[in-house]
């Protein structure tokens, strides 16, 4: 029996990208004497905190059986609102409220073009990717939002024990996030509708009501990553911030071991799967690979955790069949 | 459920409605904001066909880097007893961009400056304004395979990569190791300006070593982790050049949280490149950036005007060419360039463009 937990604990997509990730980590610290520094680790885990907290949002939203690739519009639209509010001199809460609030507007927007209109998730949030990036663009006559006061910044740029405030909240919301996904009535409900739509709502599921709460849920998430990276980088461009983020996120989730068909892995996996794009990003830099280089090896390793996730999956069922 | 439908249906359109209502308000409003300011604008110019007005095209209108351009153009245009629509579609498209130039031509307008959307794709559109007999150049980009008469701009790529290797150069003191921050391998104008930093430091400060160069594609967040990824990569490292707009502020935000953390001492790494004021600004007052290489796009929009009327009035464009007022203008080949500028702390707060 025990060999058997063993067994399937390793075919588990999460540990799978875990080691994958461990040893690309391992790869980067043989090739370079200032990857594997202590304070090196902690820019890493900076660097992949903002994206992080996108990820768990949109997780929840691929687990549905959905796709958002708003993120990115989401995440400006919202540091940009944020960041005008802070501007404005009101006090952080309000403006870390009112960014929740455009993101959980905008998530609410998409459920109701999805669910109402029954379009297709990613035709939805393809276009309203545009129209979120657009209004960004109006109310800031695209120019920048930047010059914020340090009382506003010290919540992104502080750390606590060495490591970025803006991290710790990652794992907060992933933990609670989580939680909610493993344990809570509404979580179970989520993965259901992943599963079999159709079963899910002849089983008494409502399934309107479960995607306008994932869609919202990953909207307020997205919001709140949008204020932290106002406050992390101190500035939000309406035209550039998060351009490559929906693909990016989507990619980590896909690597991390959920399916893109909804239903299957985690949020945990995800996590893993952005921190292993934060590790390559990283590493190409400190290894000194030429840069005409970085991207195609940055989508090389992508696609070998891609891999491996569907072959270990097929594996799998074949193994359940 | 059916009432539902017709809810989220009326709900996306007025959200649509609302998002085509913003968007068309913002080239009226450029009209109507400069109303006040004297000349006429838009449409029904007054201007008899005797061949005195001019439609100057932006990439689009409502950032304030055409705003300040718009200026310049109007400004000029009332001092040379001209006629200047400052029109652009409501945001960056190249066929919007043509139909509006297309929609001119129709109105007897003596000359045209646009900068082009699409370099290629204003090619037909050109040609047709020039065989009606219309003055056409470009200004800010340039479309060099077109059959426009002059190219109006800040300096060649080249010339201000030059410019900001010397600048970089002065405040390494002339040696130590220098990183690049580009937007993108292959725009021609990132590549052009890296050839001519290059070659200025290559001949002139043999003890400058360039370490890498990194990419950001536009993105804050990535010029951001990307100067942080430097900070860690070369412990060494003396200088930061940024090739794009977004780079030396991102870079000045790494350092300043890098001094901040006590991983990097104050000043010891010098940082300056293509700015813009107001994401400079707070860099430059904080003293992490010292200076960066910019242009006054008020200025190139006076230029433009002034080529566009000497060419209607037949003077030549050579070393003659003067305009009261703009320094630093320079004639090469089929461009006219009007000048870059430095901000430093001095002058910063004379700007306000983006």
């Amino acid at each position: 029996m025990n060999k058997l937990s063993v067994q399937k604990f390793l075919k588990r997509q999460e540990t799978i990208i875990s080691v994958f990730t461990l040893l690309v980590f391992f790869a980067f610290c043989m090739l370079s004497q200032n990857f594997g520094t202590d304070s090196n680790f902690q820019l890493i885990l900076q660097q992949v905190a903002v994206n992080g907290i996108c990820v768990v949002g949109v997780g929840v939203v691929v687990i549905l059986g959905g796709i958002d690739l708003s993120a990115g519009a989401v995440l400006a639209l919202s540091g940009v609102v944020g960041g005008m509010f802070i501007k404005q001199g009101m006090p952080v809460l309000v403006a870390i409220l009112a960014s929740i609030g455009i993101g959980m507007l905008c998530g609410a927007f998409n459920a109701l073009l999805i669910t109402q209109l029954s379009l297709p998730p990613i035709i939805t949030t393809l276009a309203t990717n545009y129209l979120f990036r657009g209004v960004a663009i109006i109310i800031t006559g695209g120019s920048w939002v930047n010059n914020f006061p340090r009382e506003f910044t010290k919540y992104g740029t502080g750390r606590i024990f060495g490591t970025s405030n803006v991290f710790w909240m990652f794992l907060i919301i992933l933990a609670i996030v989580s939680y909610m996904m493993k344990y809570m009535n509404i979580g179970r409900k989520i993965y259901a509708v992943g599963t079999n739509n159709d079963a899910a709502d002849k089983s008494g599921i409502s399934c309107t009501k479960v995607k306008f709460f994932g869609y919202t849920l990953c909207g307020g998430i997205i919001g709140f990553a949008g204020i932290m990276y106002a406050a992390q980088i101190g500035a939000v461009a309406s035209t550039s911030t998060g351009l490559t983020l929906g693909t990016q996120v989507l990619a980590a989730a896909l690597a991390g071991g959920i399916s893109i068909a909804g239903g299957r892995g985690t949020l945990f996996g995800a996590s893993v799967g952005i921190l292993m794009i934060g590790i390559i990003k990283n590493g190409l830099i400190l290894t000194k690979v030429s840069e005409f280089w970085i991207d195609a090896i940055t989508g090389a390793i992508i696609l070998l955790a891609l891999a491996l996730n569907v072959l270990n999956s097929r594996e799998k069922r074949r193994e359940e069949a | 459920m059916k009432l539902k439908k017709v809810l989220a249906l009326v709900l996306a359109l007025t959200m649509i409605m609302a998002f085509a209502g913003c968007s068309g308000n913002t080239p009226s409003s450029t009209p109507a904001s400069t109303a006040g300011g004297g000349t006429e604008s838009k449409g029904e110019t007054p201007t008899p066909a005797g061949g005195k007005s001019l439609f100057i095209c932006p990439k689009s209108v409502g950032f304030d880097y055409w705003t300040a351009c718009e200026k310049g153009v109007k400004d000029a245009a009332a001092a040379l007893g001209y006629t200047a629509v400052f029109n652009g579609p409501s945001e960056v498209d190249s066929a919007k961009q043509i139909n509006m130039i297309e929609d001119m031509l129709t109105k007897k307008i003596s000359g045209l400056a646009a900068a082009p959307n699409d370099a290629a794709a204003v090619g037909p559109v050109f040609d047709r304004a020039i065989e009606q007999g219309v003055n056409t150049i470009t200004f800010d980009t340039d479309a060099p395979t077109t059959n426009r008469s002059w190219y109006v701009g800040p300096d060649s790529d080249y010339s201000m990569g030059q410019q900001i290797a010397e600048m970089i150069a002065e405040e390494m003191g002339g040696e130590g190791e220098l990183a690049f921050m580009v937007a993108s391998l292959g725009a021609e104008n990132q590549v052009a300006k890296v050839e001519g930093a290059k070659a200025v430091l290559e001949s002139k400060y043999p003890k400058i070593s360039i370490v890498t160069t990194v990419v950001s594609d536009d993105d804050n967040q990535k010029a951001f982790a990307n100067a942080q990824n430097l900070l860690s990569t070369y412990p060494n490292l003396k200088g930061i050049l940024g090739f794009a707009g977004a780079e030396a502020p991102q870079a000045a935000e790494a350092v300043t949280q890098a001094i901040a953390n006590g991983d990097v001492k104050e000043g010891q790494i010098k940082i300056t490149g293509i700015g813009f004021p107001s994401q400079c600004r707070p860099y430059v007052k904080s003293g992490i950036l010292k200076q960066v290489l910019s242009w006054n796009p008020e200025v190139m929009g006076i230029v433009t005007v002034h080529v566009l009327a000497a060419m209607e009035e037949g003077r030549p464009i050579d070393s003659t060419f003067k305009i009261d007022g703009v320094e630093g203008l320079k004639i090469e080949d089929k461009n006219v360039y009007s000048g870059c500028l430095v901000l430093d702390i001095n002058n910063i707060d004379q700007y306000n463009y983006s």
